[in-house]
């Protein structure tokens, strides 16, 4: 479904991304964990589009189509969804007006009928439950005012809405104590099902062990050193990062 | 009261839809440059007492008005020109400026809108702002002023039924001598400052509104101000009285042909809210910016001003500037009646090279008189931005309260906002809020909207909607969309 | 004002202990006591202290009371290490033994330990130093000391009591390892005395990636008794700090709260909550330094001021050049309840970078007469209707506490201290 091939990108001229291959096939859930500064986030932002990201060089290929060709919007049309590692408040927009927006701009470009707002309130409701967001919530500005905890719920509700093909979780664990952790974990598992992939970017291993991974990739200097399954993230929390970057210089 | 944010109604934003298309705005030039060619009656450049003398002999005015501008004019000639407020332009000179000019018009001036002269009436139209259209389908009375004299003015017949007063000012002076002589100038003195003399010496024209005790006035009032000829300052004199119990809405709207030189605008608005009497005064401001680099542009240098000097009464100013090269404008309330309000809700956008310094001043005198200031400002491109703002609570005013808020929203690297919050409290039973936020719309807000599936257009305008949006829900509904359209116009190009 | 003349070998610590001591010491000599003329002391004169307690202000002093006389905080189930006179008791002690603490005391005779060395070591350009520090520093022998391991949730929160109305220098130090979750409830306590005492009491916490800190700082000293603290916050990315403080006793209080968010992510939120009559005096200076990008301040203080009492709030932002989408909001309200009644209150942002949402509120006031006379026009009492609507101002921050026990205590003891405003129980529900 998302083949990366070589990817390579810089920021502000600095490579970040230096030959990333990754294959992500449908339904599944990858984890992507490595330390401060490795180029976890940078990978998940390049696939959603952020400006200021510069592709130099390989190929990004999301259902056959040149995703690095699209708008971050055609993105989000085609299916990608982020959850932002930092949320961004937007004082006076309304939560709902703006996901009803994105939800039936991208209904419009998959030909589909756009909903009405009862149809539109109707299935929100719904959705707000799954990450046991308040209705109140809902009415308010984006993001405005929420905690932090809030707003990593608002990210899941808003994936829960968008049903993306292809969803980014970026640190969406991060800054949540334990129990609004299990909260969101509960989101994101009842969002799993066969088509839909899972790329999971995360800086705790604690994640891990709510949201199990198919796969776990660990990213340090802008490349996957090592791939493999959740026993890999175990390691790693028990043995830290330095000996995957000695295994990796020694392979060399 | 323990919650110092205020609650403010959350609703959906109602999706108000610009028939204007991304492309179109891609190089957006001032939608409203182009100049009529009206042949006018205009005075040459220069200011002393025969122009004073010429122009109040062409408005056929009585002797106690000509001493009164001369007497401003000879208090102006002391002054000097104000420097502290935080803009930049070359001086003026005010022997270069034209003071009078008149489009020629027949003996009697026109009755109907029949009567104008068919080029005023396709200026407006260009527009977007047919007077006829308006006529029938807003009810809104409109008094058109182009430059410097009023030629049409609707809907005369029904505020008379109401008994409400609504004229030009020159024509106020001929009818109604005595009304004008009572108020006029007592709300902001000939020698208040240094504009204020100026316009108090030569206005030309303007509004003049007075509601009787007791009336709601039928309709909202509107006037449509242009500035047009070459070289030609224009200094508008407006008051509106609201007496015992009386409620009037006015609508001042501006646009501007495009111009390469500065123009000065020196206007002086008073006015006057007797007991229990309610003005709610709303502006939206486009005149002329200038060009990116800073070339042309109105110069918008206003005095406005608010006596509530009934108990219970209540003035309410609500602007939308977008225009102007430089504004420097504080349209204020003096709360002398006991429980009066005044409250000031503002939106200005500079962009380009534009300069801002606009606040307001909120007087309170007299017992538990309320004040509410909230002030978003937005600055683009090369603009600067200030917010200017008194709030003076006097030794009697036992129980006052003030609530100020005032927020900025930056649009790029080399825009800049800045604050300047004045507050005087001289009794201590009063209280006083201030909130202020300075943020930044961002890529990042963008970058949000865009992964949700909305475009970048879209997504200016959303967010610079929720920006403004406590302030555009004070404006009667079709200047709300007006105002609307206007930011959305002005903005494009903005980000990215 | 006496130099400090105290023979350190009757102090529990090691060389390296005593070393620090003397540098404290020697530090104190340097700066002496904060005076008025100090910017950061301009409205908190301390001439009250020193000419009450006289030349030996610092001296510690066994307590007049024992620790039986100190109730409970009713349905708290915590943790509870108690301190009386700055001397810790075990006998009335209940330790978690699922993690690392002990008292300072303890770690100070056990021998060399570097942890406990950090806490004795003054950094004399750290924001709001002042000479009350290197006091403590130099005659500090007890305290808490812990250490909260990686991804621990204690069970129960951490309530130190610490008793006493004489002078006290308590030195605590808390660290929560990656993802720890800990609540702490400090607790200041007195009852009636016919002497007076300084409690000096300084806290560092620091917090690891994503762990998670609930504070609760309560001050009810005796009457007569001097206050002086200091909270310091050291935020790691991703952290969370949440600080309810709440100033109701002594004669003069004032204490500096200092955070630093020091790393991307991190969020803290501090709530104040002053309730003061008679002469007292209470003065919170607050400091929060954004120091990395994408961190969260909230600060919301209240304060009720009756009879003569006098507040300070000083409420410092300072957002560094590279803390860019800081997000900042303060807000202090004051509800002045006699005329006699005073509070300074100074907002200060210092912002280096101009890419941040920063936030000021400011209001000082009365009980609103219109609000009053519609609550009497719907039959309720004068009295009443002020009950009501002073708690109503209070409301927001008691809310903000997580901690039913708590939350109901202090509501209680608040409301209690003001005139007419004991009857309270069918208002709270």
């Amino acid at each position: 479904m998302l083949k990366i091939e070589n990817l390579h990108a810089s920021v502000a001229g600095k490579e970040i991304l230096k030959g990333i291959n990754l294959t992500i096939g449908a339904g599944e859930v990858h984890a992507i964990m490595g330390p401060n500064g490795s180029g976890k986030s940078t990978l998940a932002n390049v696939i959603a589009g952020r400006d200021g990201y510069e592709v130099t060089a390989g190929s990004v290929t999301y259902h056959g189509k040149d995703l690095l060709a699209m708008k971050p919007e055609e993105r989000a049309w085609e299916g990608v969804f982020l959850a932002f590692q930092y949320p961004v408040e937007i004082p006076g927009v309304n939560n709902t007006y703006m996901l009803k927006a994105g939800v039936n701009a991208k209904r419009k470009h998959q030909g589909e009928q756009e909903l009405d707002a009862m149809e539109f309130m109707q299935m929100i409701r719904e959705k707000a439950k799954l990450v046991e967001l308040d209705q109140s919530f809902l009415s308010r500005g984006v993001n405005e005012g929420f905690s932090g905890g809030e707003k990593k719920r608002n990210e899941i509700f808003q994936m829960a809405v968008l049903e993306p093909s292809l969803a980014l979780l970026d640190e969406t664990d991060s800054g949540l104590d334990i129990d609004a952790l299990r909260v969101v974990a509960q989101g994101v598992n009842a969002l799993r099902n066969a088509e839909r992939s899972i790329v999971m970017v995360t800086h705790y291993q604690r994640l891990l062990d709510y949201i199990e991974p198919d796969f776990v990739h660990v990213l340090a200097d802008g490349k996957i050193l090592k791939s493999g399954d959740k026993h890999l993230a175990m390691e790693l929390e028990e043995r830290g990062y330095d000996w995957v970057k000695d295994e990796a210089a020694a392979a060399v | 009261m323990s919650d110092v944010k205020p609650t403010t109604k959350q609703e959906i934003v109602s999706g108000i839809e610009s028939d204007i298309k991304p492309e179109e705005f891609a190089n957006q030039e001032y939608e409203a440059g182009f100049v009529t060619d009206i042949d006018a009656d205009t005075l040459p450049p220069g200011l002393n007492e025969d122009v004073i003398r010429h122009i109040s002999a062409k408005k056929d005015e009585p002797e106690w008005l000509l001493n009164w501008r001369l007497e401003a004019f000879r208090h102006w000639l002391t002054m000097t020109e104000p420097h502290w407020a935080h803009v930049q332009y070359p001086p003026i000179d005010f022997q270069s400026i034209s003071y009078y000019s008149a489009p020629k018009s027949k003996e009697d001036g026109p009755k109907s809108l029949d009567e104008v002269d068919p080029k005023l009436v396709e200026t407006y139209e260009k527009l977007g702002i047919p007077l006829r259209e308006q006529e029938m389908l807003a009810g809104v009375a409109v008094d058109a002023v182009f430059d410097s004299v009023s030629v049409a003015t609707t809907f005369k017949g029904k505020l008379k039924e109401a008994g409400v007063i609504f004229c030009p000012i020159s024509e106020a002076v001929r009818e109604y001598p005595e009304l004008v002589r009572q108020y006029l100038g007592t709300v902001v003195p000939t020698g208040d400052n240094f504009y204020a003399a100026l316009n108090s010496a030569v206005f030309t024209d303007g509004s003049f509104v007075y509601i009787p005790k007791g009336v709601r006035c039928p309709m909202e009032l509107s006037t449509y101000f242009r500035i047009n000829a070459m070289n030609t300052g224009q200094f508008e004199r407006t008051m509106i009285i609201a007496d015992e119990g009386a409620y009037v809405s006015y609508l001042e709207g501006c646009t501007a042909p495009q111009r390469d030189e500065n123009q000065l605008h020196a206007a002086v608005v008073e006015l006057v809210a007797m007991d229990d009497a309610q003005i709610k005064y709303s502006t939206v401001q486009n005149w002329y910016p200038g060009d990116e680099n800073g070339v042309g542009g109105i110069y918008n240098f206003v005095t406005k001003r608010a006596d509530c000097r009934g108990d219970r009464s209540k003035v309410s100013w609500t602007q939308v500037e977008t225009g102007s090269a430089i504004t420097w404008k504080y349209p204020s309330c003096v709360l002398r009646g006991d429980d009066s309000v005044g409250e000031f809700y503002s939106v200005a956008l500079t962009k380009m090279r534009q300069e801002a310094d606009t606040g307001t001043k909120m007087i309170h005198i007299g017992k538990r008189t309320k004040s509410t200031i909230v002030s978003k400002g937005i600055a683009a491109g090369h603009g600067n931005q200030s917010y200017r703002g008194l709030v003076n609570i006097g030794k009697g005013a036992d129980g006052a309260r003030n609530y100020t808020q005032c927020d900025s929203l930056l649009i790029g690297d080399s825009c800049g906002a800045h604050t300047f919050p004045y507050v005087v409290v001289k009794n201590q039973t009063a209280t006083m809020e201030h909130e202020a936020t300075t943020s930044k719309i961002g890529e990042d807000q963008l970058f949000y909207c865009q992964s949700r599936g909305i475009s970048e257009e879209d997504a200016v305008n959303m967010i610079v909607n929720g920006f403004c949006k406590d302030v555009f829900n004070e404006l009667p509904m079709e200047f709300a969309v007006e105002a609307n359209r206007l930011m959305e116009v002005s903005l494009e190009g903005a980000v990215g | 004002m006496s130099d400090l003349t105290l023979d350190f070998s009757t102090l529990p610590g090691d060389a390296g202990v005593q070393a620090l001591r003397q540098q404290a010491v020697d530090t104190f000599t340097r700066t002496g006591l904060p005076g008025r003329r100090d910017e950061d002391w301009k409205y908190t004169d301390i001439s009250r202290i020193t000419g009450t307690l006289g030349e030996t202000w610092w001296l510690p002093m066994p307590t007049e009371i024992s620790v039986t006389e100190i109730s409970d905080i009713e349905g708290l189930d915590a943790y509870r290490i108690v301190f009386v006179a700055g001397v810790f008791q075990p006998e009335s002690s209940n330790l978690p033994d699922t993690i690392q603490l002990k008292p300072l005391s303890a770690l100070l005779t056990e021998g060399a330990d570097e942890p406990s060395h950090c806490l004795f070591k003054l950094d004399e350009s750290a924001p709001l130093f002042n000479g009350f520090l290197a006091t403590n520093s130099a005659l500090a022998s007890d305290g808490l000391c812990a250490c909260i391991g990686k991804n621990i949730k204690l069970d129960r929160p951490l309530y130190v009591v610490h008793v006493g109305n004489n002078t006290a220098h308590v030195l605590n130090g808390l660290m929560l390892g990656q993802g720890a979750e800990v609540t702490l409830i400090e607790h200041f306590v007195g009852g009636d005395s016919a002497g007076a005492g300084l409690s000096n009491i300084a806290t560092y916490l620091r917090l690891q990636d994503n762990a998670s800190l609930t504070h609760y700082r309560l001050q009810m000293e005796s009457a007569k008794q001097f206050h002086i603290g200091r909270v310091e916050v050291k935020q790691a990315r991703d952290s969370r700090y949440t600080l309810h403080a709440v100033e109701l006793g002594g004669s003069l209080s004032r204490t500096d709260i200092v955070v630093k968010l020091a790393e991307a992510g991190a969020s803290c939120d501090l709530n104040g909550l002053f309730v003061a009559s008679g002469r007292q005096h209470i003065d919170h200076h607050t400091r929060i330094d954004h120091a990395a990008p994408h961190c969260t301040s909230r600060e919301q203080y209240r304060t009720v001021l009756d009879g003569r009492a006098h507040g300070v709030f000083n409420g410092k932002i300072v957002v560094a050049e590279g803390a860019v989408k800081t997000d900042s909001a303060q807000s202090n309200g004051n509800l002045l309840l006699s005329k006699n009644a005073e509070i300074d209150t100074k907002p200060e942002l210092e912002i280096y970078n101009d890419d941040v949402k920063c936030a000021h509120g400011v209001t000082v006031g009365q009980l609103d007469e219109n609000q009053l006379f519609y609550l009497k026009s719907r039959g309720l009492s004068e009295t009443e209707a002020r009950q009501l609507l002073t708690f109503a101002f209070a409301d927001e921050i008691l809310t903000a506490m997580d901690n039913n026990a708590i939350r109901r205590f202090i509501e209680k003891a608040a409301f209690a201290k003001l005139p007419n405003m004991t009857d309270l129980d069918g208002l709270l529900g």
